[in-house]
């Protein structure tokens, strides 16, 4: 797998022609940018929006998407372990909802298949007890108390809310969450000047003598498959609220041995094949400059960590992903390779907590009965 | 009190001057196959009869003394009684049997509609759990008929929002829990089960079988005092209460529309509101009358059947002076409310209103009890609570704070 100093300069090209792939590995797929995707109906994109900042959608009333997935922190979070419901904590690093209706399955354990399937996403998320723990039906008549949101789903859906619309205008709020103005894909579409030089040598080392491409390629930089890097465990899982909400999941997903795991078994719970034990899907690294920390277990702080973690050859782990090996690289191409990771970012898209807090969300009022004076 | 003290001694002093049977009674008493009843309208009813030992099923058995009575230190009644105090039972952590259930408040909670789980609100009345033991339809539309499928409708639902991989997993991170499951059932493999069956066997124990109305039956005659026996035989005849309230439960188990009056905290708070319609919504009232419905259907969400709009279970009468306020949505403060209603023949019929059909009972009759016999009704209604059952709050085990595994 060689360093190739000219891909950076035809790439532009190769791309804009869709020819296949001049990364190492005949298998990858070029790097692109961004796909056009159609909008969904504004109306129910604006009500989506209030869905997810809406913390009344959560059982106790007291969890909104918003508070795991911050606009501010790269909807994901900075925890490095994310919070839960009420009550409990989680073993994983929240994940950002960019561009995630372009992804292939859902989860760092891939257990559920994406395909633009959003709103199915959704009603996972609202119900799961360590995330929402929603009972849906409830869920439809709370709504339905909320004059504001009964006359905006009315006016997008000609309907009152219910538990599948809330679930849909959730997923059609996400497919807006899509990078703009992304530097890397204003060089790839031929604005030469819009990546650095050191961002450029950066890009040819990730094609390149970094490898990065094996498995983060195409316009989301991810395979879409699950591969195992050694991470190290983060020891904040054997936290008892953490340790509860794994074994809690994991004996939902009928992982053998589910009480007893020393380590987060990730797509193993998926697929039961011992190969796959401590694998995760290969994340998109789009906005990734945005999502510190990393991995799923929020085990390395900073991309200058990521790379040096993948220059050392990974992690310790029997079932190592072959393809990572110690890279060799000096300080200034790490220092370019990190270059390179923080143009995948693209424009704040300008949502702010701040503007769905509780006096700003309209209240729950009374409905007025049929036949009321009876 | 003292108005009432007076009543007694002078109808006592009539009584007296008359040289009439004090206790003579005018309940019409029938006794067929050695049994005894009260006739009604032609009809009979079973007398009262004093509380023995609750029945225990045979998929759930737990130890017993040589009369039958449940024994507190079986290891099931000793789990049960940890985990009835436990709010990792619960979605959030936060609830347990015991927040609606406060031994202080009769194992009720004082309050006419329950909470529920926080951020929502619950649609009923809570329910006693003393001497639930004993029926075989549980909650106020009687939709379960056992403790064992009771417990889980109890954590998982609209009270505790209890998912069950997760009480599992908080269940089994806590190392004397594991052992109190092993040595009650033979393992920690299946909790959550097993939990609500160890609930279930602490619960026989939570019985109230001592009350004057018991001491009576058996037979100590100075258990119940003079004004007391002219209530019970009113009870037993003028005022109909055995109609429904028969029996050793003093509950016939059956269900009644009574036309109690609507709870008003349907139509005035919101929240409260979202309790109420989310109920019928999940218990798929259809559209028109999802929209009409201001009050509780009861057995009607059970079975759907339009005659049963608004009939409850008849509630079992004893401990009844701890669990105020009554009925299933809780409209009524104290007994005198309460006779006072069934004194004027019970209420309006909501179905009606709602809907323009009554499923009213015609059981329901003006009485016309006089100031005094209301008195001695509700004293002899006081004397179905023994002493209140009391014990001390368990210090519950805690996990560790990190987990290890080997
Ligand atoms: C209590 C925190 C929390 C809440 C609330 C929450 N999430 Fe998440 N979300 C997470 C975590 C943690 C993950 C990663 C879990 C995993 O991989 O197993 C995640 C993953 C996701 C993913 C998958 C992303 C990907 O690329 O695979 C989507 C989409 C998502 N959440 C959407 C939502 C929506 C929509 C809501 C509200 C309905 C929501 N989340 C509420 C914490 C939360
Ligand atoms: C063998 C496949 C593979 C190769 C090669 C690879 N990655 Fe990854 N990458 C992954 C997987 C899988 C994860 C998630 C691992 C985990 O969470 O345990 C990941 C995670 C990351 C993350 C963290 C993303 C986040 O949101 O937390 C970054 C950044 C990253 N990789 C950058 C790189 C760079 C830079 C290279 C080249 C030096 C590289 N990767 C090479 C598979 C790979
Ligand atoms: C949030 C409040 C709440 C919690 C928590 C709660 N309950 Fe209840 N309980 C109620 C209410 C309200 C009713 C009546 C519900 C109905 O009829 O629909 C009830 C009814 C019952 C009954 C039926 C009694 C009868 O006479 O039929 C039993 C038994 C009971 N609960 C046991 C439990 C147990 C065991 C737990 C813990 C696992 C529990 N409850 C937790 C509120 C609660
Ligand atoms: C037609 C049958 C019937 C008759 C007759 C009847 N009851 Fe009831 N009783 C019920 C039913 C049914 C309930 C529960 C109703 C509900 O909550 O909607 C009840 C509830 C009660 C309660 C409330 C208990 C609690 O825990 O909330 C009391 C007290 C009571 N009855 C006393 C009496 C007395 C005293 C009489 C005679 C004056 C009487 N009942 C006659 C059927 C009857």
């Amino acid at each position: 797998m060689k360093i190739r100093s000219v891909v950076a300069l035809t790439l532009v090209t190769l791309a804009l022609l869709g020819l296949s792939s001049m990364a190492a590995s005949a298998d990858t797929r070029p790097l692109a940018p961004l796909p056009d995707a159609e909008m969904p109906d504004a109306a129910k994109v604006e009500i989506g929006k209030w869905m997810f900042f809406e913390k009344r959608l959560s059982g106790d009333g007291d969890r909104a998407c918003a508070d795991c997935h911050l606009p501010e922190q790269g909807w994901a979070s900075s925890d490095a372990l994310s919070i839960g419901y009420p009550g409990t904590l989680h073993y994983r690093n929240a994940k950002t909802v960019m561009n995630v209706r372009f992804a292939k399955y859902f989860y760092w354990d891939g257990r559920l298949d994406g395909g633009n399937d959003l709103a199915t996403q959704a009603r996972d998320s609202m119900t799961d007890s360590h995330f929402m723990a929603a009972d849906g039906r409830i869920m439809g008549q709370r709504m339905k108390q909320i004059p504001g949101y009964v006359e905006m789903f009315k006016a997008a859906y000609g309907g009152e809310p219910h538990f599948g619309l809330i679930i849909k205008a959730l997923g059609d709020f996400e497919k807006t969450l899509v990078s703009k103005n992304v530097p890397f894909d204003n060089y790839l579409k031929g604005d030469t000047s819009a990546l650095s030089a050191q961002a450029k040598q950066g890009l040819d080392l990730f094609q390149g003598k970094a490898n990065c491409i094996q498995c983060h390629d195409g316009f989301m930089l991810s395979d879409g498959e699950p591969h195992a890097l050694g991470v190290a465990v983060n020891p904040d899982i054997f936290e008892v609220k953490r340790y509860t909400t794994l074994r809690s999941q994991q004996m939902f997903l009928g992982t053998p041995n589910y009480r007893n795991l020393k380590s987060d078994p990730g797509f193993f719970a998926t697929e039961k094949n011992n190969k796959y034990f401590g694998s995760f899907v290969t994340p998109s690294l789009r906005e990734v400059s945005k999502t510190a920390p990393y991995m799923h277990n929020g085990m390395l702080p900073t991309l200058e960590a990521v790379v040096d973690f993948y220059n050392e050859g990974g992690g310790q782990a029997t079932n190592k992903d072959p393809v990572i090996a110690p890279l060799g690289l000096s300080a200034g191409e790490k220092a370019a390779l990190v270059a390179f990771l923080e143009s995948l970012s693209g424009d704040d898209l300008g949502y702010r907590s701040a503007d769905f807090t509780e006096d700003k969300r309209p209240p729950y009022q009374l409905l007025q009965w049929v036949g009321q004076d009876n | 009190m003292i108005s009432r003290v007076g009543g007694v001694l002078a109808i006592a002093a009539l009584a007296l001057f008359l040289g009439a049977p004090a206790l003579a009674g005018t309940a019409k008493q029938v006794i067929q196959d050695g049994k005894k009843f009260f006739e009604i309208d032609g009809e009979l009813f079973p007398a009262l009869e004093a509380l023995g030992p609750p029945p225990i099923p045979k998929d759930n058995p737990q130890s017993v003394d040589a009369n039958g009575w449940p024994l507190t230190d079986d290891p099931k009644v000793k789990l049960g009684y940890f985990l009835f105090f436990e709010p990792a039972l619960s979605g959030d952590g936060s609830v347990s049997c015991q927040t609606c259930h406060v031994q202080g408040a009769g194992w009720a909670l004082n309050s006419a509609i329950s909470r529920s789980y926080p951020g929502q609100s619950h649609w009923r009345n809570s329910q006693s759990v003393v001497n639930a033991a004993y029926m075989s339809k549980l909650f106020w539309d009687g939709h379960t008929a056992s403790l064992e499928t009771q417990a889980p409708s109890a954590a998982k639902g609209l009270a505790g929002n209890g998912k069950q991989d997760m009480m599992t997993a908080r269940l089994t991170v806590v190392p004397e829990y594991v052992e109190m499951f092993t040595a009650a059932f033979g393992s920690a493999n299946n909790p959550v089960h097993d939990a609500w069956r160890a609930l279930s066997a602490f619960e026989r124990t939570l019985t109230s079988t001592d009350s004057p109305i018991d001491q009576y039956l058996r037979g100590d005659e100075d258990a119940l005092d003079e004004a007391q026996l002219r209530g019970m035989d009113l009870f037993n005849g003028k005022a109909r209460c055995i109609m429904c309230h028969n029996g050793k439960l003093a509950s016939d188990e059956k269900f009644y529309n009574l036309g109690l009056p609507r709870q008003p905290l349907f139509s005035n708070i919101a929240k409260n509101q979202i309790g109420f319609r989310s109920q019928n919504y999940g218990a798929g009232l259809p559209e028109e009358m999802f929209r009409k419905t201001k009050s509780d259907l009861g057995l009607y969400h059970r079975t759907h059947n339009h005659e049963d709009a608004g009939l409850f279970r008849t509630q079992p009468l004893r401990f009844i002076e701890y669990t105020p306020p009554y009925y299933h949505n809780g409209v009524m403060d104290d007994l005198y409310e309460v006779v006072e209603f069934y004194n004027q023949g019970g209420g309006e019929d909501y179905v009606q209103k709602d809907f323009g059909y009554s499923t009213k009972t015609d059981r329901l009759k003006e009485l016309n009890l006089t100031e005094d016999e209301i008195d001695d009704l509700v004293v002899f209604l006081e004397g179905f609570s023994g002493p209140e059952v009391l014990m001390e709050i368990p210090i519950l085990p805690k996990p560790p704070a990190r987990i290890s595994v080997n």
